[in-house]
């Protein structure tokens, strides 16, 4: 198969530009990013601690997204089967994978915007301090794999169903799953499949990322993560056919 | 140009189309009538690619639309059922966003913008929001968008579906134009539509072809067919079997027969008014009611699909 990147582009301009067309994006972006630098600032500690660093943050991210990347995804498929334009999209000469791709990139730039917006942050602490950047990097890294997930597995769920907010709530219900899979209190029902449970766990690849071990192993887990489920949106699109 | 082989759609172990067969040539302009249900739209949607068969072929041009799904789909400008639009978009940006599918090069995608924007008369509309556009406007957009690439053929599912008067009429002298050098199949429950636009229907019920006829066919059985309904006072024994002897006549269907009144219907290609008096007067049969109904399309529509609506 051959992708046409020009057609990827196509769907991702207009994919994004939906994002922006209304003042909804703008709204998003501001909130959440005034929300995201207040509880940085407040966070419990982090005007005690010694030591300078983005670690409360980054654990505070990961419950964010449970509910940030969601939003981002709930509308790419659903709104269009609602509205009647997956006729129009999927009877124009696109590829099924060029389509997803450029839905998916769009709502991965849409995050990279959101966490654009948190970039006072470290900046912030280079002028009080000498933060660990590696750390600070590795962090970052982590979210970007994480987010990148969630949306593939967002975009899948967004799929099959017309209704955005079961969409929303499926996907909060679907990524928090793969969230608390990596921690104890879940995994020691687990018995002997604990280990196995944990490793295919979000969270106990990205703990290991945001404590600025940049591990090969995690960042080809990220992206066999991403792969399967675009995989799964594009054999759920062709099957439907 | 358009070939469908035993073409069948289940969902679900539903059948929606069974087994249906027809050849459209170039320029013709063909409409697809039925009732709600009967499976035009899912046709329509395995023409464009948006389905897969469950069974059967379609070939557009030579190609098969399941395996050269991207060149069947440059040659087809399809309008969806209720012209669903991204409402986002301005129009400018909603054209140019279909037009960037085709990879057109500039000077084409000019040429073939200005003759879709005039064609379908939204020039004062270009840079407006989708979302403020009247139902007739949008339908408009919706055609302009099949214009953008000049494609070969054009799929229009129910392209007048919620319009006022005289927006069909607009809609419709605009199909008329487009016939001249595109191959058109279009969807429709309005039966005059088919009247005005089409050179031939193709009727489908209950996902089967009922008739493929030429409309100068369908036309010709309108004009030489007469459908008479008579009424007799009180109960009138074998009835039936005297008009069809005396008038020759083999269609003739007894309706009711009671102490107040005898009904029957009689089908004829000639007007035979007359002789059913005189068969009357003859027999001492007490004529309380006869008039005579010219067959329409909507009688031949409503008994080929059995009155489904």
């Amino acid at each position: 198969m051959n992708i046409s990147w020009q057609n990827v582009k196509s769907i991702y301009t207009r994919e994004i530009n939906n994002y922006f067309n209304t003042a909804i994006g703008y709204v998003f972006l501001l909130i959440f990013s005034l929300f995201i630098n207040f509880l940085f600032l407040y966070l419990p500690n982090f005007w005690d601690v010694n030591s300078i660093s983005m670690e409360n943050f980054f654990s505070w991210m990961r419950i964010v997204y449970l509910f940030l990347i969601p939003a981002i995804t709930m509308r790419l498929w659903s709104e269009e089967k609602k509205t009647g334009t997956i006729e129009v999209l999927l009877t124009l000469p696109y590829q099924t994978l060029e389509t997803i791709l450029g839905k998916y990139l769009s709502a991965l730039s849409f995050l990279g915007f959101a966490l654009g917006s948190t970039i006072f942050i470290p900046i912030f602490l280079g002028t009080i301090g000498s933060p660990d950047w590696m750390l600070i990097a590795g962090g970052y890294i982590g979210l970007i794999l994480l987010g990148a997930s969630y949306i593939a597995l967002g975009l899948l769920i967004s799929w099959y169903t017309q209704d955005q907010i079961i969409a929303l709530l499926i996907t909060i219900a679907v990524c928090f799953l793969f969230f608390i899979m990596g921690y104890p209190p879940f995994l020691q029902f687990m018995g002997f499949l604990s280990p196995i449970i944990s490793f295919i766990s979000v969270s106990w690849h990205f703990d290991s990322l945001a404590r600025g071990m940049l591990d090969t192993r995690d960042i080809i887990f990220f992206i066999s993560f991403i792969l399967l489920f675009l995989y799964l949106n594009y054999h759920s699109i062709e099957n439907k056919k | 140009m358009i070939q469908v082989e035993n073409l069948s759609k289940s969902f679900n172990n539903i059948s929606a189309v069974k087994n249906i067969n027809f050849k459209i040539n170039k320029g013709e302009i063909v409409g697809l009538l039925g009732p709600n249900g009967a499976g035009k739209t899912t046709t329509m949607r395995m023409l464009t690619g948006f389905y897969k068969p469950t069974s059967g072929n379609i070939t557009i041009n030579g190609l098969s639309v399941e395996n050269q799904r991207i060149d069947v789909q440059k040659m087809i400008g399809y309008l969806p059922e209720n012209s669903a639009l991204y409402t986002d978009m301005l129009v400018c940006d909603y054209l140019y966003f279909i037009a960037s599918a085709f990879q057109l090069d500039n000077s084409i995608y000019q040429k073939n913008l200005d003759y879709a924007v005039s064609a379908t008369g939204i020039e004062k509309y270009y840079y407006r929001p989708i979302s403020q556009l009247s139902k007739g406007y949008k339908q408009r957009v919706g055609i302009a968008a099949t214009l953008i690439h000049d494609p070969l053929i054009l799929i229009l599912d129910e392209p007048t579906s919620g319009l006022d008067p005289n927006q069909i009429i607009e809609i419709q002298k605009l199909i008329i134009k487009l016939a001249e050098n595109k191959t058109i199949i279009l969807s429709t429950h309005i039966l005059n539509e088919i009247e005005n636009t089409c050179k031939r229907a193709i009727i489908i019920s209950e996902g089967t072809i009922v008739l493929d006829e030429p409309l100068t066919n369908l036309n010709a059985l309108k004009k030489g067919g007469f459908k008479f309904h008579i009424m007799f006072s009180g109960k009138i024994n074998n009835v039936a079997d005297v008009l069809k002897k005396e008038l020759s006549i083999d269609d003739v269907q007894l309706l009711s027969d009671n102490v107040h009144d005898t009904k029957l219907t009689l089908t004829t290609s000639e007007h035979v008014g007359e002789k059913i008096y005189e068969c009357a007067v003859k027999n001492n049969w007490p004529l309380k009611e006869l008039f005579a109904e010219k067959e329409s399309l909507e009688n031949i529509f409503h008994s080929l699909t059995g009155g489904k609506s």
